[in-house]
């Protein structure tokens, strides 16, 4: 049931946004006020949450060691799994980030009669989530056109890639089929699984279904519902969103709207929202720490100052005398008699 | 029921029903109510000895009382949630991994199969994940921008 509320606020939301749209006075509202507000809540509130998060200090040692720590010099490190240095915990973290590393040593397990419990590599998610956040952000990419003028050599080489295949007329993106692909099958992995079923909440099916939105609504208007979409007005009005000099020339279609709508909740939507772990994965201190508390002493900030390191030369001082009267072997003697008076 | 046979426990575990044999519960995770008995929950501390403690210098250990797990009554303090919202605020403040992944858990599920409590039990609250939405739930209700506007609108 929850994935049928996330569908019907889309729904809602593409409702509103059809309604203003064709009010007189209703494109200025989004093309111009909406897009405006969503920037700023993104941007603001994306800072607002890093800066939280980075003013919580981090009282523990705790990276994420899955290999052979550093130790003595004939056991072999595992560099990637358990990083002792900046430069291994940037390659870890370069891996992460780029190929989801971590996701593609995901594994499944199964109980069979003994009791015997079985793992198996488990790549789906991995590929599924490749596929979706590589073709965003080509996507994401691609749409850089429509903020600079000129348009760079490079953004036009992504786009020939991007069309490689040269189907039909205009020219079929690869990333369009994979985005909308990769929100099905992540989708999909929701309602199947009966694990991750259970544990989906409201706010799992949400973005999904509003990312869905946002492709779908591209497409239509790139490869279908082309009538009022005129792209050199639409440029005009994307320029002068970024240089605060908006004009809307003549009248563009509804479906263009409907798309920008979707696309400013998604920027409202985000820094309150799960989508934050696109910041959090670099702040994270189980991944951005490096496996060093044995060379290096990690102070806790919130430890009281007043408490001062106590050394075992300090403590057999303060305790030699009992310790030899108990017998325990201690570093330095007691001082010598004087003869009682 | 104190004792579990060995081979009862490994029959169990694999024909039961269980969210590890491919029983899916029929309840959401948070209506499915919690049920103590013998066996399934940590023996409380007598109630000399956490008076004992509460009288050590520096220490606090408050609210000594005689009761069980099993009990109706716990005799929790009046504010004992206010006590838990004050408890999960310090944290917060403290622990910026705590702060983070409350922030951004996207639950994929990953960890379900990592985690030997859920896979010796198949129960699905003791996946990591719902463990930690948990608590999560209560960081949403009390934590977050829609939780403070929701106090906002409401007051």
């Amino acid at each position: 049931m929850k994935y049928a509320y996330s569908f019907l606020a889309v729904i809602a939301l593409i409702a509103v946004a059809w309604l203003i749209s064709v009010f007189p006075g209703g494109q200025y509202v989004l093309g111009v006020a909406v897009p405006w507000v969503a920037i700023a809540i993104f941007i603001g509130g994306f800072c607002y949450r890093v800066v939280q998060w980075a003013k919580a200090p981090v009282p523990f040692s705790i990276p994420t060691t899955c290999g052979q720590g550093k130790s003595l010099d004939f056991i072999k490190q595992d560099k990637l799994d358990c990083p002792s240095t900046t430069a291994e915990v940037v390659a870890r973290m370069f891996l992460e980030i780029f190929t989801f590393r971590s996701l593609f040593r995901n594994t499944k397990s199964e109980l069979h009669e003994g009791p015997k419990i079985t793992y198996e590599s488990s790549k789906w998610l991995w590929l599924f989530a490749l596929l979706f956040h590589y073709s965003f952000l080509v996507i994401v990419v691609r749409h850089m056109r429509l903020f600079v003028n000129p348009v760079p050599d490079w953004l036009y080489a992504l786009e020939f890639g991007d069309g490689l295949l040269q189907i039909g007329a205009p020219t079929l993106y690869m990333s369009d089929v994979a985005l909308l692909l990769g929100v099905a099958l992540l989708f999909g992995r929701r309602l199947v699984n009966r694990h991750v079923r259970y544990i989906s909440l409201i706010n799992d099916y949400f973005p999904l279904f509003l990312i869905f939105g946002i492709a779908l609504t591209g497409v239509l208007m790139r490869y279908f519902l082309r009538t009022d979409i005129d792209i050199v007005n639409i440029k005009q009005l994307t320029v002068g969103l970024v240089t605060f000099q908006p004009t809307i020339g003549a009248d563009i279609g509804s479906i263009f709207y409907i798309h920008l709508f979707l696309v400013c909740t998604l920027l409202i939507y985000f820094p309150f929202s799960k989508l934050m772990h696109m910041g959090g994965v670099f702040m994270s201190p189980t991944r951005n720490m490096k496996n060093d508390s044995r060379a290096k002493r990690h102070i806790n900030p919130w430890n009281d100052p007043d408490i001062k390191p106590h050394s075992y030369a300090g403590y057999e001082d303060e305790f030699r005398e009992f310790m030899v009267e108990a017998g325990i072997p201690v570093e330095k003697e007691l001082p010598p008699k004087k003869d009682e008076e | 029921m104190a004792l579990v046979k060995l081979e009862q426990l490994s029959k169990s575990v694999v024909q039961g029903p269980s969210m590890s044999t491919g029983a899916v519960p029929t309840m959401e995770w948070m209506d499915v109510p919690v049920v103590f008995k013998e066996g399934n929950y940590a023996w409380q501390a007598k109630k000399e000895k956490v008076e004992y403690l509460d009288s050590q210098k520096g220490l606090e250990f408050p609210n000594a009382r005689e009761w069980t797990p099993e009990d109706d009554d716990w005799k929790l303090p009046e504010d004992w949630k206010e006590t838990i919202i004050k408890g999960l605020a310090e944290r917060l403040e403290k622990f910026r991994s705590l702060k983070i992944f409350m922030d951004c858990c996207v639950r994929c599920g990953a960890c379900a199969d990592k985690c030997h409590f859920f896979l010796g039990t198949g129960d699905p609250k003791n996946m990591p994940v719902l463990r930690a939405e948990l608590l999560r739930s209560v960081y949403r209700n009390d934590f977050t921008l829609a939780s403070s506007s929701r106090a906002c609108w409401c007051s």
